[in-house]
């Protein structure tokens, strides 16, 4: 399958999946569905998949280890989001960055 | 701003145009889009673009439960009026005292929806004008949002070491696993942190 075809068919299957997830909590209101383990799973779920996606897209390409201008792009990114700068800008500055590197070297 | 950067990025990634414009409109949900299509840039398979997507959307099931006694209507009504959730629009809504307002939660999400539309619409258009996205650093979004998403997650010890275990896990198996396996199995570290915790 062409990543077109794949993007296409994770569009269909993500519609109806995040349908049912934002339903799923008013729908069944009344009934005690879940106990306080359960809400922690799903509370630190976030946590590990979004570093997981940042050290992913940071240093590796096409399954390999690949360290370039990007992960110099993405360090400024943490270091402006440390200062508090928003995320628009963060996000700006970090392609700009790893932009200014690639023509420069 | 965010969708127009969603827009060029998934551009970038070979997702086509209009598959990119329709997640906008019938997902809505930005955190698990941009986990979708990074994941597919990867070369990741289908079903672990979905399963990463709909795991970073289970946070939604928490705040739906939590939510759901503040709507109206029947068990249909509720489920259609809990469609209004995304995280800015669910924070606004609420009140502190375990209720939420409706009208707060339908009217912040609605101009969002419409913004994030327009805002990918352009950015797909540019994205396809882009002759070389890599030259302007195009690569370096994704992980950037990812990352200012990540350290408003970081409020406790116990996010920050699940956090760091998961990055270790999708690290090693991103080198020796078909891609986006490594993404899927970090999220079990969070298993392993939540029952950890309990001691």
């Amino acid at each position: 399958m062409s990543t077109a075809e794949k993007a296409w068919v994770t569009v269909a299957v993500l519609t109806v999946t995040t349908f049912a997830i934002r339903a799923f909590g008013p729908f069944t209101v009344g009934t005690r569905v879940f106990g306080p383990r359960t809400v922690r799973v799903l509370s630190l779920l976030p946590a590990a998949l979004l570093s997981a996606l940042v050290v992913t897209e940071t240093v590796i390409s096409d399954g390999d280890l690949d360290v370039d201008a990007r992960l110099v792009g993405v360090a400024f990114a943490g270091l402006l989001l440390w200062r508090k700068v928003s995320v628009v800008w963060v996000v700006i500055a970090a392609a700009a960055v790893t932009a200014l590197l690639r023509l420069a070297f | 701003m965010l969708a127009i950067s969603f827009g060029i990025s998934a551009r970038a990634a070979g997702v086509p145009g209009l598959a990119a414009i329709a997640m906008s409109a019938f997902v809505y949900a930005g955190s698990a889009q941009f986990a979708a299509v990074a994941i597919l840039g990867q070369g990741g398979s289908v079903v672990a673009a979905v399963v990463a997507a709909a795991l970073m959307n289970a946070r939604y099931i928490a705040m739906g439960v939590a939510l759901g006694p503040s709507l109206k209507g029947g068990r249909l009504r509720r489920a259609l009026e809990g469609q209004a959730v995304v995280d800015a629009s669910w924070a606004l809504a609420n009140r502190g005292d375990g209720r939420f307002d409706r009208h707060t939660l339908f009217g912040s999400s609605a101009p969002q929806y419409v913004t994030w539309l327009a805002g990918t619409i352009v950015g797909v258009v540019a994205g396809g004008a882009l002759p070389d996205p890599e030259a302007l650093g195009v690569d370096a979004i994704f992980p950037a949002f990812f990352l200012a998403l990540l350290l408003g997650e970081l409020s406790t010890a116990e996010a920050g070491a699940v956090a760091a275990g998961g990055a270790i896990v999708a690290v090693a198996l991103g080198l020796l696993a078909p891609a986006g396996v490594g993404i899927l199995a970090a999220s079990a570290v969070a298993f392993v942190g939540a029952i950890g915790a309990r001691r």
